[in-house]
């Protein structure tokens, strides 16, 4: 088992130095400077000059490349250039708060998937069946932003019972006022991948469901919930591995939502620096996010690894 | 049986901690945001923004995607200067912005009164404000100022910030030397005589030198200055916080504090304001105008020097012919655009500036929506069945306002007189970056479409002088007329201010005449205030007093 972890840390290495240099390339074909986002537009070209040589940008790519490498080897992710920041001190609390707003929408999309698509397996003909999966449906089709703003529109502004937008109010903070804050953009969040776990889940649990030994529990007449138990035992590696690549996904994919709830996540910090061309920002925020989708994956295929010996061997 | 039985214990041994550690990690990151929340309020009185507390705070949703950066130059371009620049320091020169019906003026900030000698025009003295203190109590004086130029224009001094340095250059163009008389006076040699300094002098403000010197390359976590506000404390992505500066020379602001908080999303915006988590938002979306209104919020307009113009390309194809640059600014329908378009948060643009600004030239081609107008003057100019040409237009960007919807409105107009627009639209960044390597070579591109701001009258000399043509400068369409440049050049060497106006008006017909640019619209800076915001004046410029503000 060590070994297995071992060996998927160590491949972790290409896999993040492969993004990174793709990251630089893509901002590197893009047309536009950090220079420009940052001087006014009647600047003139030995000014811009003079900025471009003091952020090193005049030199080669390779060598920038390098010499970003180099650094990042050392701890040292750099500052921004827009903010003149170290980037460390915009990513480490965004990504914080990145973290807090994802995992509780996985969290959230897990438990509803969960109950919806037991149920749904359970009794597939009921009526109620038939709706969890129209809505399970329109959940994967809905763009998120849009009902982040749907959301927004019932329970802020109509219903005031939620705030609408950041993480605190002012003055406030908090135990209570980060949850207060949290609700409407987790459930936002939530939306995108409740759809995928709720069909998944159903699916896995109707295989379960068609299995050998589960007749033979019931041809024993033993009592329907230790059924279910036994059920779940069965389906959950499956779930969980889904899951956890939901969850994978959802820290890639909050940015819209972020955006749109102001929430100080590190989606809405790569998104401004995309902009402005801030390219050390970019760069450590996608290798943030990075780093935290291998991990996770590392977690899940560890988890499943320890429930399936195949998986260990292969 | 047997061989199930190992997957399923491990399954539960392993799913339930599982589930348990996420929970836990869910309520440790909980809690750890809480606590930073506090510590950064730093045990300040809490006041919600619908509290009867007596302390007056204003919560001002801003539309810039993030909080500026506080230094001397902040980021976020005007919006940086208006909501923290100009709130934290002073410039030796200010704006008036106490008048809602006239564009706003210059007047003294740090430095009292200002005078060129009488023998030598290029020799400006500053005489500074006396008794004034930044707010880290130490004083300001002439060797401040000196400092400041410095950090921005002198590479051998031990502060240059050549990134600084470089936001500013364009402020200290014309700066050939400065030095100090005595504490309370300072001396600007400019390299031609330039009448048009103070303009420029406006975005140069000023630091106090000591906290600079202490914090060096983290000033702008700590920044100190001697404007109507101090900085509080600013967290990432969150919100900044500005306290009143008791001790302003120019009176003590009404309101206790001021909460900026960056929504860059104008549905976000209009319901942070709808709920009452902001007091105040920048540009809500112009179809909740008159929600607002009726539910009783403050909804406030007035011009101010902003154009939404295209650039054309003077120099080659159809847009050589003077005819047709008039034809295309007879093509479009402003009225329909301003109100139908933007409810009204914009109003038509025949010229650089507006109706009511001392450059604004009534005496110009009046550029009505006249289809018939323009067809004829197109025929005359030898396209009677018109012709194609491509447009680079933003996808969105500070001040673009809505640009997609607006280059669709343009094309469909143009389209009605026979020219035929292809529009290619890019991410704002990309396309100024094009933009400043003036037009294409490899390709036909008839006009950017990007927007200005037109508060200083170096304006007219970096997009229209013969001087400032691509690549010395960008004036990347080409255009050029000996007239207008001379007018200029009167301009920029009257220091009489009447009569410098008088030579911009007669700048502005010229332009208007020529049409190098095609003239869309002005924006109206839209902004919502909940009805208990109380005192604000909306003034024309870019920037805000917020000190005459207070809270009911």
């Amino acid at each position: 088992m060590a070994s297995f972890v071992w060996k998927r840390i160590l491949l972790m290495i290409p896999t993040l130095l492969g993004v990174s240099i793709v990251v630089f390339l893509m901002l590197k074909i893009v047309p536009g400077d950090p220079v420009n986002a940052i001087m006014p537009p009647d600047a003139s070209e030995s000014e811009r000059a003079l900025v471009r040589a003091q952020l090193g940008l005049d030199k080669p790519m390779a060598v920038q490349y390098v010499y970003w490498l180099g650094n990042v080897v050392q701890g040292d992710l750099g500052d921004s250039v827009a903010r003149r920041l170290p980037v460390t001190d915009m990513l480490l609390p965004a990504f914080k708060n990145t973290l807090l707003l994802t995992a509780a929408a996985a969290l959230a999309s897990f438990i509803v998937a969960l109950i919806v698509g037991v149920y749904s397996a359970y009794r597939p003909k009921s009526k109620l069946a038939s709706l969890f999966n129209g809505l399970s449906l329109a959940s994967i089709g809905l763009p998120n932003f849009w009902a982040a703003l749907i959301l927004i529109g019932v329970f802020s502004v109509t219903l005031g019972w939620l705030p609408s937008s950041g993480m605190s109010k002012v003055g406030g903070g908090g135990f209570g006022d980060t949850i207060n804050h949290l609700i409407l953009p987790a459930a936002a969040t939530a939306l995108a991948s409740v759809g995928v776990l709720t069909r998944m889940v159903r699916s896995t649990v109707s295989g379960v469901l068609q299995q050998d030994y589960i007749f033979a529990l019931k041809a024993k007449g033993v009592r329907p919930f230790t059924i279910l138990r036994h059920v779940l035992r069965g389906g959950m590696p499956t779930i969980l591995n889904v899951t956890g690549l939901q969850f994978g996904a959802l820290l890639a994919s909050s940015v819209l939502v972020e955006t749109v709830f102001s929430w100080p996540g590190v989606g809405q910090v790569i998104y401004q620096a995309i902009g402005q061309r801030d390219f050390p920002v970019v760069q450590a925020g996608v290798l943030f996010i990075a780093v935290a989708f291998v991990l996770l994956n590392l977690i899940v295929d560890a988890v499943h690894a320890a429930m399936d010996p195949r998986v260990r061997q292969a | 049986m047997r061989t199930m039985r190992k997957p399923k214990v491990l399954t539960r041994k392993l799913w339930k901690p599982l589930f348990a550690a996420m929970t836990a990690a869910i309520l440790l990151l909980l809690a750890a945001c809480g606590d930073n929340d506090n510590a950064a309020s730093g045990g300040a009185a809490s006041s919600g923004s619908g509290g009867s507390a007596k302390e007056q705070t204003l919560i001002i949703g801003m539309s810039a995607a993030n909080l500026p950066v506080p230094d001397t130059y902040p980021t976020e371009g005007y919006e940086g200067f208006r909501f923290v620049g100009f709130q934290i320091y002073d410039a030796l020169v200010n704006w008036d912005l106490s008048k809602s019906d006239a564009p706003a003026a210059l007047k003294p900030g740090l430095a009292e009164s200002w005078e060129t000698s009488d023998s030598d025009s290029t020799m400006w003295t500053f005489h500074l404000r006396q008794g004034v203190t930044f707010t880290d109590g130490k004083p300001f004086n002439a060797d401040a100022v000196i400092f400041a130029l410095d950090r921005i224009h002198n590479k051998d001094s031990e502060f240059y910030d050549a990134q600084l340095a470089g936001n500013s250059a364009s402020g200290l163009r014309y700066v050939a030397s400065y030095a100090k008389v005595d504490d309370n006076t300072i001396t600007i040699k400019t390299t031609v005589p330039y009448s048009f300094l103070p303009y420029d002098l406006t975005n140069i403000l000023i630091g106090s030198p000591d906290a600079i010197k202490a914090s060096g390359k983290n000033f702008a976590s700590q920044p100190v200055g001697t404007g109507p506000f101090k900085f509080v404390s600013m967290k990432q992505g969150q919100e900044m916080v500005l306290a009143k500066n008791e001790s302003y020379w120019g009176g003590a602001p009404k309101l206790d504090k001021i909460v900026l908080r960056p929504i860059s999303d104008p549905s976000a915006r209009l319901a942070a304001i709808q709920s009452g988590e902001v007091d105040w938002a920048e540009v809500p979306p112009t179809e909740s105008i008159e929600l607002l209104k009726s539910a009783g919020y403050q909804i406030l307009t007035n011009p101010y020097p902003h154009i939404w113009p295209y650039v054309l390309n003077v120099q080659d194809g159809p847009w050589k012919d003077v005819r047709v640059r008039q034809a295309a600014n007879y093509a479009i329908d402003r009225e329909g655009m301003s109100t139908a378009l933007l409810g009204g948060a914009a109003k038509p643009a025949t010229q650089p500036m507006y109706e009511g600004h001392a450059w604004y030239n009534d005496a110009a081609e009046p550029y009505s929506y006249d289809p018939e107008k323009a067809k004829q003057l197109l025929a005359e100019a030898g396209y009677p069945n018109g012709f194609q040409t491509t447009f680079i237009v933003p996808t969105s960007g500070s001040g673009n306002m809505w640009p997609i919807q607006m280059n669709e409105y343009v094309q469909k107009n143009l389209k009605a007189v026979g020219i035929d627009v292809k529009i290619e639209s890019i991410e704002w960044q990309s396309l100024l970056t094009s933009y400043i390597q003036g037009f294409p070579k490899d390709k036909e591109v008839g006009a950017y479409n990007i927007s200005l701001p037109t508060i200083s009258p170096s304006f007219y000399s970096t997009f229209f002088a013969t001087s400032a043509i691509f690549p010395n400068g960008i004036n990347i369409g080409g255009y050029s007329n000996p007239d207008y440049d001379a007018l200029l050049d009167k301009a920029m060497a009257e220091f009489d201010k009447t009569k410098q106006d008088e030579y911009l008006k007669q700048a502005s017909k010229i332009l208007a005449d020529d049409a190098p640019w095609i003239y869309v619209v002005h924006d109206l800076n839209l902004r919502a205030l909940a009805p208990k915001v109380k005192g604000f004046v909306q003034p024309e410029s870019w920037f805000a007093d917020l000190t005459t503000i207070s809270i009911e």
